[in-house]
């Protein structure tokens, strides 16, 4: 159990562990990016890289989910917002499974190599854009002034990592477990097959019911009474996300059921306040989109293994599922 | 019912605006625009949920 005393453990990206007013200044940098209006805009694109992993998903046969089609999806869409070119994405995503995987054996580097390689990548980036500015995050944040000073290197580099690791296996994270959600309620997968405009509240009962960031870990700057109890000043609380998303105080008594069609629905996966998900209408668009195109083109998913987890402790997403999909379209072959 | 909406708590990414894309718009500079402070009848449902959901707690009604 963490002893109450803030402590500095490397690396740490720095939005989400800097405290106001400082914060909403680094936080108003790239906010404007990541509002409905530019979000909306990304659709198309975003269309279109989910259709071309989707393209490679056959039918009748088993396949892995996670790592084969759910992985190459938010990865790629955070790496171009960062400004990444593309045929640098895959080596992308070993970075940042192995950035926030470290406890997991399978993950060759260690968080640390893996946080070096980034950094060295990023360099490159940067310095690529030191004589020609584009129109990419990276580029913004070059330009960047927080109280007329601009970023120091490390507030710039810190920014990016946290834009790749926090956009990245949270969102996998959720379309797979939400994917495993749907097939252990064959009813509610069924209802969303032939209702897809269910989908929006079907993301949103994920969201709830997966929980895909477990928690954060904050300081208590006051004396805060909470049900009969004082958290201190000075104390550390950890944020358990899953706990508050199935509170049956807020949700009732079918708090621990699955419901894609449940509204309202005031989940915590995203966090709240201050430091609520600066990427929240882009997880919305990534999970939204996926599953218009997936249900579009399959309307059976079954599992043919065990799902195995990444051992993680703040995002425990999916390292391996085999599944098999079944479309109308190719009849009785599937079965 | 009208919107009163604090700014300095105001962090701009638009919950609202998803919520009620008729009466929220965060502009080009991540400024919060409330497009109608004043909440029109068919609009009430809506409304409620942006403010319910606003994470900062930058939104609330006064009658
Ligand atoms: C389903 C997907 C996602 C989930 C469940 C999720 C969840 C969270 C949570 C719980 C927090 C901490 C909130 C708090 O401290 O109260 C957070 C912060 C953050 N998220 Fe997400 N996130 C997701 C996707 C994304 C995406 C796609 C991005 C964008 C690229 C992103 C960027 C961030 C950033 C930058 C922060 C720090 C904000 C700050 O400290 O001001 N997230 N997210
Ligand atoms: S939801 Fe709240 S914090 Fe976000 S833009 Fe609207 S008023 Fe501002």
């Amino acid at each position: 159990m963490p002893d109450g005393k803030p402590r500095t453990v490397s690396p740490r990206p720095m939005l989400i562990t800097t405290d106001p007013p400082r914060h909403k200044a680094l936080r108003q940098l790239i906010s404007k990016g990541f509002t409905p209006k530019h979000i909306s805009a990304m659709e198309p694109d975003v269309r279109a890289i989910v259709r071309s992993v989707l393209d490679s998903a056959k039918p009748g046969i088993e396949l892995e989910y996670a790592e084969g089609i759910v992985a190459k999806i938010p990865v790629r869409i955070i790496a171009d917002l960062l400004g990444a070119p593309a045929e640098d994405w895959e080596q992308f995503r070993a970075w940042s499974d192995a950035s926030v995987g470290s406890a997991d054996p399978d993950v060759k580097l260690s968080s640390q190599e893996a946080f070096g390689a980034l950094t060295a990548y990023f360099r490159q980036l940067i310095d690529l854009r030191e004589q020609n500015r584009t129109n990419d995050l990276i580029s913004i944040l070059m330009d960047a002034e927080v109280e007329g000073e601009s970023l120091s290197h490390d507030e710039l580099m810190s920014f990016l990592h946290l834009l790749l690791v926090a956009g990245n296996e949270t969102t996998r994270n959720l379309i797979a477990l939400g994917t495993v959600a749907l097939i252990n309620h064959p009813e509610q997968l069924r209802m969303l097959v032939h209702d897809p405009s269910l989908i929006p509240t079907a993301i949103e009962e994920m969201l709830r019911y997966v929980s895909p960031v477990t928690h954060m870990t904050r300081w208590a700057t006051e004396d805060v009474d909470l049900r009969g109890k004082t958290i201190k000043k000075g104390q550390a609380v950890v944020l358990l996300y899953g706990a508050a998303n199935r509170d049956e105080e807020v949700f009732g008594d079918t708090a621990e059921q699955f419901d894609i069609t449940r509204r309202p629905n005031p989940h915590l996966a995203f966090g709240t306040g201050e430091h609520a998900c600066l990427g929240l209408s882009l997880a919305r668009l990534e999970a939204r989109v996926f599953f218009e195109e997936f249900l579009a083109r399959f309307d059976r998913v079954e599992l043919t293994g065990e799902v195995l987890r990444m051992r993680s402790t703040m995002v425990p997403g999916v390292r391996t599922m085999h599944v098999r999909l079944g479309s109308a379209n190719e009849g009785a072959a599937v079965r | 019912m009208k919107i009163v909406m604090d700014r300095a708590k105001c962090t701009g990414i638009g919950i609202c605006e998803a919520l009620a894309p008729t009466i929220f718009e965060v502009d080009d500079n991540g400024e919060l625009v409330v497009l109608s402070a004043e909440v029109p009848e068919d609009a009430q449902n809506e409304v409620t949920e942006a403010v319910e959901g606003c994470p900062t707690m930058a939104l609330r009604l006064q009658s």
